[in-house]
């Protein structure tokens, strides 16, 4: 199957609803490729809601929301047993978590508790509930966002066990003034708001995510990811640096990377654009480094830090 | 819009230029000379060289840009940083020998000598050569000197004419958009004298004597004097036994620290203002590596609902951050408010806090309203300094050295 035809035809048909935001749409299918889960942050009124619905759409999976606030529950994210008058029996009744695109709103105004329900089913794609446990069909996305303006009142900041389960951190902005006047008169025009059309199914998508895994990666490639995680344990302003979680995401994510641009190999350029998507968020920088820096900066130095692999001329 | 505006100087040896030039062009038709064509083709070449200088002159900005975007570099003093000056020609005509003047505040020091100093501002000079379609960054290396905010206040170029003799001088019309924030030392307190006691809050905790009802996580097995309506009955009617809902212990362990900038008796800053904000940002530091929130309150006057200088109740780095900056922009040359709008506005939320700090002069006047929060179960402390040690004590304690 041919990547990049998969996914401009899955861009171009969200196109049709989301206006601009292009590399979001892109990055956040490099995310759905290899089953990673995305953090947006963004100002309120950017179309997240309308765009991880079209995802959903898209790929002919089911979608849920959990609208976070500070009295969601656990059981209300992973589901209950309730008591069944009529057959006088517990009954299983899982939560909005058993889907394919999850859009867990403003993520932050949850209790650290509610936030911590959301750990299993991200990591292992699956959901216990009482001693039952229950599988989630793949692919499963979660799709959370955070307001970048938000108060510090009433809201929790993500525990970094949590935030190093996203594979990536992206900021969704403002469209530009002409997306917007397009915006504005896609608005005008109909009455109606178009939906976009699946493109694919679960199973194509798990054939590319299979396709993905055999992009090359040289040894220069590795050695070159390696050093960059590794500067990040180094570097004087980052108390917690990348895990090897966010290795084999930065891994997996230069690779999807790659194919997307029509290529059977990964480029040092592919790890030096993901890296900063891929890291930055799993970083803890030191209370010194946060006063004058903030972790895409850090991650910008430390990515001039490190040296880039070159092809060498061969000597005769 | 033009980024720039344009003064032009050119020197009277063009209009000469010109003069000689029509001469030469006016006797070459009458023949006074007997050499027509050469006297008409030096006479045109002083009209060119007049023409090409005046087009240079019209059009050597109608496409010079500054990417003035804005940014934020933080620092604290004694630390180096470097300003970047982004200028882009997308026109044809190049820019040799012109000179970039910047004038900043003097709370950074460029490594490069000063060309001249005011009273608040320097001037530092640069060599620029530009070619047409180039862009070019200039990179000015400083150090922050001292607590402050920093910005370009004027940025001019200076272009001679093509041929040395004049000069164009662009100046900016808009404001550079970088900022360097130099934010404050920080100072230690000593506060060995803290007590430890607790109020109702919201802040979720493992030890507390209040519970917040709402937020329910489990249930354990009924016990005698559990209230009823704490009974969780789906989980009783599921164990057939009664069970009894686990909620989360919260607490409130917040700080509200007021800054009193104003000297004694005149509005005017006091002279140990340096001092105080490094007091309060180390008060700042403190809470946020122990995990605690805090609320300031400066009587500094600004715009809005609450008319003073006010960093809102929060924790963590961030609010850290966002409370250094207020205190990097306290601005000495500016105005104070009475600290009684900063005390009025603190006894109104005293009684979310357990802990309320003064810091900077403390007058007898202030002693009712600190009684009056007292009385709603909050501790307040005042910051104290002798012999260049400073520590926080019991209001009560400092009663006698209150002036």
């Amino acid at each position: 199957m041919e990547i990049h035809q998969f996914v401009k035809d899955i861009k171009d048909e969200i196109g049709k609803v989301i206006i601009g935001n292009e590399n979001t749409v892109e990055l956040i299918l490099n995310a759905l490729i290899n089953e990673g889960h995305i953090l947006l942050e963004s100002v309120p009124g950017t179309g997240k809601t309308t765009l991880a619905k079209s995802i959903a759409r898209t790929i002919d999976g089911d979608f849920n929301r959990i609208q976070f606030t500070p009295d969601v529950l656990p059981s209300d994210v992973t589901g209950i047993h309730f008591f069944n008058p009529k057959d006088q029996q517990f009954e299983l009744r899982v939560g909005p978590v058993v889907t394919n695109v999850l859009l867990a709103d403003e993520i932050n105004r949850a209790t650290p508790r509610t936030q911590s329900s959301l750990l299993e089913v991200m990591e292992e794609k699956q959901v216990t509930i009482d001693r039952e446990t229950v599988k989630i069909e793949p692919p499963f996305i979660v799709l959370a966002t955070q307001n970048p303006i938000e108060s510090q009142q009433g809201t929790f900041d993500l525990p970094e066990a949590q935030l190093d389960r996203f594979f990536m951190k992206l900021e969704m902005s403002y469209p530009q003034a002409e997306e917007e006047r397009r915006i504005m008169q896609a608005h005008r025009k109909e009455t109606e708001r178009p939906t976009p059309s699946p493109i694919c199914t679960k199973e194509n998508l798990k054939k590319v995510s299979e396709e993905v895994r055999q992009v090359h990666i040289s040894e220069a490639v590795e050695d070159y990811i390696l050093d960059i995680v590794r500067s990040t344990r180094e570097h004087p302003y980052i108390e917690v640096g990348a895990s090897p979680r966010g290795t084999i995401a930065l891994m997996k994510s230069v690779q999807a990377e790659a194919a997307m641009r029509n290529r059977s190999y990964v480029t040092p350029n592919d790890v030096k654009k993901m890296a900063p998507l891929v890291l930055s968020h799993r970083m803890v920088l030191t209370l010194e480094g946060a006063t004058k820096h903030n972790q895409q900066e850090i991650m910008g130095e430390v990515l001039q830090q490190v040296n880039v692999p070159v092809e060498h001329s061969i000597e005769r | 819009m033009k980024q720039f505006q344009k003064d032009r100087k050119s020197d009277r040896f063009f209009y000469g230029f010109v003069i000689i030039g029509s001469f030469f062009i006016f006797f070459s038709f009458f023949g006074i000379f007997g050499i027509y064509s050469s006297l008409m083709l030096v006479g045109i070449f002083f009209y060119i060289i007049y023409l090409v200088n005046h087009l240079y002159e019209k059009y050597i900005d109608r496409k010079l840009k500054l990417i003035n975007i804005r940014q934020l570099i933080r620092l604290y003093p004694g630390e180096t940083g470097q300003l970047e000056i982004h200028l882009r020609q997308d026109g044809w005509l190049p820019m040799f020998g012109a000179r970039l003047m910047m004038t900043y505040d003097q709370n950074i020091q460029m490594d490069q000598k000063p060309m001249y100093e005011s009273m608040n501002t320097s001037t530092v000079e640069k060599r620029l050569n530009l070619f047409g379609r180039e862009t070019k960054k200039i990179y000015i290396p400083f150090t922050a000197a001292k607590r402050g905010v920093a910005r370009v206040r004027s940025l001019r170029i200076e272009i001679p004419s093509l041929f040395g003799y004049g000069k164009i001088t662009l100046n900016l019309k808009e404001l550079v958009k970088t900022e360097i924030l130099v934010y404050p030392e920080v100072k230690e307190v000593h506060m060995n004298q803290r007590n430890k006691h607790q109020k109702m809050g919201e802040y979720q905790t493992n030890f507390s004597i209040y519970e917040d009802p709402v937020t329910s996580y489990g249930t354990r097995d009924y016990a005698p004097e559990d209230p009823l309506n704490r009974i969780h009955w789906k989980s009783t009617a599921k164990k057939q036994v009664f069970q009894t809902k686990v909620v989360e212990r919260v607490n409130q362990r917040s700080w509200l620290i007021l800054l009193n900038v104003r000297s004694e008796d005149s509005p005017t800053f006091t002279e140990q203002i340096e001092g105080l904000i490094s007091s309060v940002a180390y008060l700042c530091r403190h809470a946020t590596m122990k995990d605690i929130p805090y609320e300031l309150l400066i009587n500094v006057p600004k715009r809005g609902n609450i008319p003073i200088y006010h960093v809102p109740n929060g924790v963590g780095r961030d609010h850290y951050v966002q409370s250094l900056e207020v205190l990097a922009r306290v601005n000495t040359q500016g105005l104070t408010a009475s600290f009684d709008s900063c005390l009025a506005y603190g006894k109104s939320i005293a009684h979310f806090h357990p802990y309320v700090f003064h810091v900077g002069v403390y007058e007898q006047g202030h002693l009712s309203s600190y009684q009056e929060m007292e009385k709603t179960g909050t501790s307040v402390f005042v910051m104290h300094e002798r012999f260049q040690s400073v520590w926080l004590e019991p209001v009560k304690s400092h009663q006698g050295v209150a002036k």
